[in-house]
């Protein structure tokens, strides 16, 4: 895949991240940089969404929250008091709309793209580890109310 | 078609050497793991309007063994490289294998493991189809959820 | 007289979002909701709204789908497609059933108002 695709790539989905994030909360989310990982296990502790896709090129975003920022994001799709099921399905739905936004914009940016995303699968516990293998990743956090949202891409090229 | 499904895994598992003693079949609300070790396999047509999660239960019993008859009888460390790779391969196998009857138009998504001793998981809001493969006192169950 | 607002998604959570949206304004009231395109067309058989919010990756029924079967026994009722994705694909789709209108996720309030409204003066 080349460099400057990826670099699309991984913008849309920063993008995206940030303006779902800001809608549904109404609080800004700043990125700190972005950092091509050299492995392809996560390990975190909190709330992880996963969205997989493909098209002309596959991969997974997997996105990872604390609890509390989770919470805010519940409370600004209209819920209150959310229990661990709630934050779930509050992860669900953060997760598919960031892939969503992101996918439709690198569809229209990218010529025959054509990504499509399978449906968001979300975990909560301490010291969750997630694998991939054969693709390029890259790591970004970004910061909301002093905690912090990480954000991996992992992409691979579809012959 | 759940059959059929769980013909076409034992007929992957036996390539490798591995018999099935028993097959169960349950279907739950939503798509939700109850094993540690899991790994998630999307499925998206390729007009975008199917979609569906392909989930692979390993109780950690079953992986080691399972394992080691992929690699010809050598015994690997399940949370090594070459572990986790085997298993991803695996599911990806199966997933793809499953897929022509599942959703002859769609393909499949990169494989994901993931490990959480006491994980809570949605893979998908979804009623899901699970079979659930005993062999020797340890098991594996697939799950399928698809719109 | 506020129109009457037929919400349709599979997510709880999303068809409350919109519930409470819709509270913010005077011109429309929720007059139901339904969580798959085949309870939407039953519900809308019923309760005759004037807009439906459709979701359009459903169970059982997608949006588009439920739109296609809605518009064929009214045509009067007016929808608005809901969906994270915003492609072109999607919208051809839409525009082959008569859909014009459709609000990506997620939205603001206003926005979402606004859109309702613009569907009205269509």
């Amino acid at each position: 895949m080349d460099k400057n695709t990826e670099i699309q790539v991984i913008q849309s989905f920063i993008r995206s991240m940030c303006n779902v994030f800001s809608t549904l909360t109404e609080k800004k989310l700043v990125p700190r940089g972005v950092e091509q990982s050299d492995t392809l296990v996560v390990k975190v502790s909190g709330v992880v969404v996963i969205v997989s896709f493909s098209g002309l090129f596959s991969g997974r975003l997997l996105v990872s929250m604390p609890k509390e920022l989770t919470g805010i994001i519940y409370k600004g799709l209209g819920g209150e008091n959310p229990s661990d099921d709630d934050l779930l399905l509050a992860a669900n739905e953060f997760g598919n709309m960031v892939a969503g936004n992101a996918v439709t914009e690198i569809n229209n940016i990218i010529k025959g793209a054509n990504i499509r995303l399978s449906p968001p699968s979300s975990f909560i516990g301490d010291d969750l580890v997630f694998f991939n293998f054969k693709m390029s990743a890259h790591n970004i956090l970004l910061d909301a109310e002093n905690l912090t949202i990480r954000l991996n891409v992992a992409l691979r090229e579809e012959k | 078609m759940i059959q059929e499904l769980a013909g076409i895994t034992q007929g992957v598992l036996a390539t490798f050497g591995v018999q099935i003693d028993d097959v169960k079949f349950l279907k739950e609300p939503m798509h939700k793991t109850s094993t540690p070790l899991c790994v998630i396999v999307g499925i998206v047509g390729k007009d975008g309007e199917r979609k569906g999660v392909f989930s692979f239960e390993y109780q950690q019993s079953f992986a080691k063994n399972v394992l080691q008859a992929m690699l010809g009888g050598y015994e690997v460390d399940l949370f090594s490289e070459m572990g986790i790779s085997a298993l991803l391969e695996l599911s990806n196998m199966l997933g793809g294998n499953m897929l022509g009857v599942v959703a002859p138009q769609a393909v499949t998504t990169p494989p994901t493991a993931v490990f959480g001793q006491n994980m809570k998981t949605l893979l998908n809001v979804l009623e899901c189809y699970k079979m659930v493969f005993i062999m020797q006192n340890s098991s594996f169950s697939i799950g399928i959820s698809i719109v | 007289m506020s129109k009457k607002v037929l919400v349709v998604d599979d997510s709880p959570l999303v068809r409350n979002l919109i519930k409470k949206a819709l509270a913010q304004s005077s011109d429309f009231s929720v007059v139901g909701e339904a969580s798959n395109g085949k309870e939407a067309v039953e519900l809308a058989q019923k309760l005759n709204p004037d807009i439906i919010t459709m979701d359009v990756t459903m169970p059982v029924m997608d949006g588009l789908e439920a739109a296609k079967a809605v518009l064929s026994k009214d045509k009067n009722v007016k929808v608005l497609l809901l969906s994270a994705m915003g492609d072109e694909d999607l919208l051809s789709q839409a525009a082959k059933i008569g859909i014009r209108h459709a609000l990506q996720k997620p939205f603001k309030a206003e926005q979402l108002i606004d859109a309702l409204k613009k569907l009205l003066e269509e």
